[in-house]
């Protein structure tokens, strides 16, 4: 846009120039030539008008924050909604469910006593598997930490050697040991027969035999494992 | 003035992309950008939290569930085998003239049967225990070997936690201990 000059105040005596011939002088030498217009209100009525369209798209994502914020809230009451509904019917199962849970409860201590639960003929099998044909025991003493005291009987000494060594060999015994022997020979007379004499009187036969006998303690140490079935 | 007309007419669609950048600048920070940062994270902790629960709550129900399915499908003797293991606790006398059959029926005497404690154990609180002691007599070892295996195999439980045998005299002294359920 071109920005142009005023033009010159006419000449106070217009009638004068005209009728001396001068008024010709008084044209528009520049004939594209107007008048400045400062159209001030339609640049202030556009940036208003930006400035409520951006500030109105502001608001909008604002109101739209708001929406997918309500949103988000009734996704949150539906999950709760859900949950709530999860936790009736649990509460509805849980008379029901009492019973089992009672159940299982005993059921698990009734596994945990069955695992605990020693077995006396176990060990019993395993001392007859373990015992000389020559040794007998007098008498038994023990509870479940595998330490026992055992009065055996033999016929020798060597046995008693010969018992200790076979415990010892079995993976089962910790330790083991033979105390208090006592034990000696003496003479027994046996019957060995009976007849009929020619009289028919009965008569014994007898025969005078050497007998030693043993008595001995035994400490045993054994893996108290052996009470349980695995 | 003249001037700036010029300049308002010449750049006004700048000016335009400035106001607009300048309303989108203070609205994010004063406005949307405050909004975003009180609503996301609890949006976030409160999705999370109840999305949490409701997995839980799945799962659980989803477990009774089961649970009672295989407990319904149990047959009754399997039900009832764990109150034959440890019953709920009953009469002393009861479980006193259970061991007497135990013994005669095996043809055997007894005497000083007597329940020694009746307690309920600190390592489990649900289980109680009572101890019996008794001595078993005119028994010989293939009697006392037949007459534990009775004990071992008999419910409601029985751990013989002490036992002392003497062939001669043919006596079984036994230290008994049996259990009940404490709810």
């Amino acid at each position: 846009m071109k920005i142009f000059e005023k033009k010159s105040k006419k000449p106070k005596k217009d009638k004068d120039l005209a009728s001396s011939g001068l008024d010709m002088l008084d044209v528009d030498l520049i004939k594209d030539e107007r008048k400045v217009d400062l159209n001030w209100g339609k640049y202030l009525g556009l940036i208003f008008l930006v400035l409520i369209v951006s500030s109105v798209l502001v608001l909008e994502f604002y109101w739209i924050l708001g929406w997918w914020e309500s949103q988000e809230k009734q996704d949150i009451d539906k999950i709760s909604k859900e949950v709530s509904l999860l936790e009736r019917q649990v509460s509805e199962l849980r008379g029901e469910y009492s019973q089992l849970t009672n159940y299982k409860l005993r059921a698990d201590i009734a596994n945990d006593l069955l695992k605990k639960h020693p077995y006396w003929t176990n060990f019993f099998r395993w001392l007859e598997s373990t015992t000389l044909s020559s040794v007998t025991w007098g008498s038994f003493s023990g509870g479940l930490n595998g330490e026992y005291t055992l009065s055996g009987n033999t016929n020798t000494f060597a046995d008693v050697s010969w018992q200790v060594r076979v415990l010892l060999d079995d993976n089962r015994v910790t330790s083991v040991e033979a105390v208090n022997y006592s034990g000696g020979t003496r003479r027994e007379t046996i019957e060995v027969g009976r007849f009929e004499n020619e009289d028919g009187e009965e008569e014994v036969i007898t025969e005078n035999v050497l007998k030693s006998d043993v008595s001995f303690t035994l400490n045993l140490k054994i893996n108290p494992n052996i009470f349980y079935n695995h | 003035m003249l001037e700036l007309y010029n300049f308002i007419s010449k750049y006004f669609t700048a000016i335009a992309i400035l106001i607009i950048i300048l309303v989108f600048y203070v609205g994010y920070v004063y406005l949307i950008d405050p909004k975003l940062q009180e609503i996301i994270p609890e949006i976030q902790q409160k999705t999370a939290n109840q999305e949490n629960v409701l997995k839980n709550q799945r799962e659980k129900l989803k477990q009774m569930n089961e649970n009672l399915d295989f407990f319904k499908q149990m047959s009754i003797d399997d039900m009832k085998r764990p109150a034959k293991i440890i019953p709920d606790k009953y009469p002393k006398e009861k479980l006193l003239g259970e061991i007497e059959d135990l013994i005669l029926q095996n043809g055997f005497l007894f005497s000083g049967l007597a329940i020694k404690h009746d307690e309920e154990l600190i390592s489990s609180p649900n289980i109680g225990t009572i101890n019996i002691q008794f001595v078993v007599n005119n028994i010989n070892y293939a009697g006392m070997k037949s007459f534990l295996n009775t004990l071992e195999k008999n419910l409601p439980l029985m751990d013989i936690i002490f036992l002392n045998f003497s062939p001669s005299s043919e006596n079984l002294s036994l230290s008994i201990n049996t259990y009940y359920f404490v709810p």
